[in-house]
């Protein structure tokens, strides 16, 4: 309900994003009836990675076995191009931001380091001592994939892939409504934890990727505990299926109660 | 040995939108104080959002269809990465590899001095992007200011085939492309204001090879005179290069007005890798062939086709119609006041004798002319039935463009209707007899140029109110009655 009151509050088209749709306003709120019979779930196999932990997979299996009480049916499906979505993301985002963050020179506004007469230098230590060493890295990755030489290899192949994702997903959704797949593989790790393995962070997101790279909704709803840290299910739909995902979503918090708890931390 | 001049140009026009490219900011930034055409867009500010002016992109498929290009169906934007302080978001949105219209050519007479004759350029594309901010710089003081009021503006890139023979060539290019984006309406081009510059890529090579040779890019001219010459003297740089045994370095060169020169700027092997990559802000775009046939419905006859029908169908000199037609509004004022019963060669005489001399003295274009059609047209009527001689109407003309009146009010507020009441030259006629006995006794001795003389005497003593033909006659008629008199006395 909470979601629906806000994406009611924040959807509608803006006349100066170029990238927003416009559409007649809907009310989210309104189609929140509970009733899900007949709502056809598919279970995508990849999704349920081998690194899964075990009480993750058991919270979202138990999950998926309430939504079917309800009256959804669950059916098995298949998205083979899930495996390429990390790579996609970690080309396209990196690349596209490290255009974004080429405003950050300390000319105009922000943090501008000054202790130089030499205007170039003024930049690069800017920058050298503005950004953190995560932004670094997207900044030095995209770079790399944009270069002459490289973007045919890196980021023209990456949204080649990114075409082939989506038709998997737009394939897949001729056959069921709506998919559930765990949010994470893991629970929450302690912060900190994996600062020096960059690429074991950014395994984490091989669920929720695949969903920016194809533009799709979805929504993380609590399923569970996993040693006492939560565990979220997320719902996919097709373009434009808020309505049905969050009467998904509420349907499933009406019978229970995994919403109103809180981690044993 | 003999060397072949290759030339090819590149031409930014400033467009002439209302407002900036990607924002809604004003784009007549050139006489807003620095820095108060801005808003978060244009300035670069994080999470600021391009959206595309649409005027902006007619204007650039009208130029194409107008240099006879191809307008493919789907166009898209890109950035264009690279650091500087004039470039706000670290990156210009400009067109790499999907442009608005390709493959077009403009006819040109082609330098006769090298035999060439009338032929096309070719033009390899036209694409849209944004201008920069205007650096403003202090040498040996520490900084440089920056304006971002041009920031934004639309900027439409013609790029030429290297197709150009000579500097005359390169003259006859620019001169004809200029024509047609200011009869398009789509830009004042005007160099010395920025708003039409060029970048000249100049090389040689031996007459009869296929081969390109190295190729220096010129920047820096600030006139259509600064290209022919900076064109003139680098073909002569170049060849002075090879002939004294070196090669042409691949670099950028400015042009020197003061010294007349180019200067090394940057060796251009240098080239900046841009990282070019779709515009992942703006949607690509999808020009169907109904909108480019609506366009092309709206592009106006071009000053050569102008000039050739008015010399056809109105007799005007290949001269008079060639500067009648050179702009739009000229022609357009042309036309306009021979809708309203005037002659076609008094209208030209006018327009090109005396009424632009008035608007030159004052920098004026036509279009801001106080002296209107309808006026001018009224003006020649009144020449025209007699009421004003022509040396009156320029008069009237000087007081109609400074106070914008009409010309029928001057003429009577300043009485200055030409006198063909014969009783009133009677008067003045007798005055100047009277006041010019010499003259009688030259004109009844034999000297009928004393006449005129007298005539004269009659157009002073009318104000040059008297209708000349009328005065003279009048003259004769009293100059023979002094000689029958004279010849009746004893």
């Amino acid at each position: 309900m909470d979601c629906a009151i806000t994406l009611n509050a924040i959807a509608g088209y803006d006349s100066r994003d170029s990238t927003s749709l416009n559409l007649p306003s809907t009310d989210f709120t309104a189609g929140l009836t509970g009733d899900i019979k007949g709502v056809r779930i598919g279970i995508p196999r990849e999704y349920f990675v081998e690194g899964m932990e075990p009480g993750v997979r058991s919270a979202v299996e138990t999950a998926i076995k309430e939504l079917e009480g309800l009256g959804a049916s669950v059916e098995p499906v298949s998205l083979p191009t899930t495996e390429y979505a990390l790579a996609c993301y970690y080309i396209i985002a990196p690349s596209e931001c490290s255009a974004n963050l080429a405003r950050y020179d300390g000319v105009k506004f922000g943090y501008s380091y000054q202790d130089t007469p030499d205007m170039w230098k003024a930049m690069e230590t800017t920058r050298q001592l503005g950004f953190g060493p995560e932004v670094k890295r997207r900044i030095m990755l995209g770079t790399y994939a944009l270069s002459a030489g490289y973007y045919d290899a890196y980021y023209l192949k990456a949204q080649q892939v990114r075409t082939l994702i989506r038709q998997d997903f737009d394939r897949v959704f001729e056959q069921v409504d709506a998919l559930v797949t765990p949010t994470s593989p893991v629970v929450a790790f302690p912060l900190g934890e994996k600062m020096a393995d960059p690429l074991q962070m950014y395994l984490i997101d091989v669920c929720t990727l695949p969903i920016n790279i194809a533009g799709l909704p979805a929504m993380s709803v609590p399923c569970g505990f996993s040693e006492g840290l939560p565990v979220g299910m997320q719902l996919i739909g097709p373009h434009l299926s808020e309505e049905r995902l969050l009467n998904m979503a509420y349907a499933y918090e009406q019978a229970t109660e995994w919403h109103k708890a809180r981690p044993g931390i | 040995m003999q060397y072949e001049t290759v030339i090819g140009l590149e031409v930014h026009v400033q467009l002439h939108t209302r407002s900036k490219m990607f924002c809604g900011c004003p784009a007549d930034y050139q006489a807003a104080e620095p820095n108060t055409r801005t808003c978060p867009v244009c300035l670069g500010l994080p999470g600021a959002l391009p959206v595309i002016n649409r005027r902006a992109v007619e204007y650039t498929v009208l130029t194409g269809l107008a240099l006879n290009c191809r307008i493919p169906e789907f166009t898209k934007f890109d950035r264009k990465n690279y650091p500087y302080p004039d470039l706000m978001k670290g990156y210009q949105i400009s067109q790499y590899d999907l442009p608005l219209a390709l493959d077009g050519f403009l006819e040109i007479d082609g330098d006769t001095q090298l035999g060439l004759g009338r032929r096309r350029i070719g033009v390899e594309r036209v694409h849209l992007e944004e201008d920069v901010a205007k650096l403003q710089h202090f040498p040996g003081e520490g900084y440089s200011l920056v304006d971002v009021n041009r920031s934004g503006v639309p900027l439409m890139e013609v790029v030429s085939k290297p197709d150009m023979r000579s500097a005359e060539e390169a003259r006859q290019y620019l001169t004809l492309l200029h024509s047609i984006v200011q009869y398009l309406g789509v830009s004042t081009g005007n160099m010395q204001d920025g708003n039409f510059r060029c970048d000249a890529n100049v090389s040689i090579r031996p007459v009869g090879s296929q081969i390109l040779g190295t190729r220096t890019e010129v920047k820096n001219m600030n006139s259509f005179r600064a290209v022919y010459q900076a064109l003139e003297y680098e073909v002569v740089r170049q060849r002075e290069v090879i002939e004294d045994g070196g090669a042409v370095v691949q670099e950028t060169r400015g042009w020197i007005e003061e010294r007349e020169v180019t200067v090394s700027q940057r060796s251009k092997e240098y080239a900046h890798d841009y990282r070019y990559f779709p515009e992942p802000d703006l949607p690509p775009l999808r020009i169907g062939p109904e909108r480019v046939a609506e366009l092309a419905a709206e592009l106006p006859e071009f000053a050569p086709q102008r000039s050739a029908r008015f010399q056809a169908d109105l007799a005007l000199s290949g001269y008079d119609a060639d500067l009648l037609a050179g702009s739009r509004s000229m022609a357009n004022y042309f036309e306009t006041t021979l809708t309203l019963a005037a002659t076609a060669k008094e209208v030209a005489n006018w327009m090109l004798g005396d009424l632009a001399r008035l608007l030159n003295q004052d920098h004026r274009e036509i279009d801001a002319s106080p002296v209107t059609p309808q006026r001018l047209a009224d003006l020649l009527a009144l020449v025209a039935d007699g009421t004003l001689s022509t040396s009156l109407a320029k008069t009237v003309l000087e007081e109609m463009y400074a106070t914008g009146g009409e010309p029928a009010d001057i003429v009577r507020e300043q009485g200055l209707g030409q006198i063909s009441d014969t009783g009133a030259i009677e008067a003045a006629v007798a005055e100047a007899i009277a006041a010019n006995p010499k003259a009688v006794a030259d004109y009844i001795s034999g000297k009928d140029t004393a006449a005129r003389f007298l005539m004269g005497q009659v157009m002073r003593l009318t104000k040059g109110q008297a209708q000349p033909e009328l005065a003279l006659r009048l003259v004769q008629e009293g100059l023979e009655l002094q000689k029958t008199r004279g010849s009746l006395e004893p």
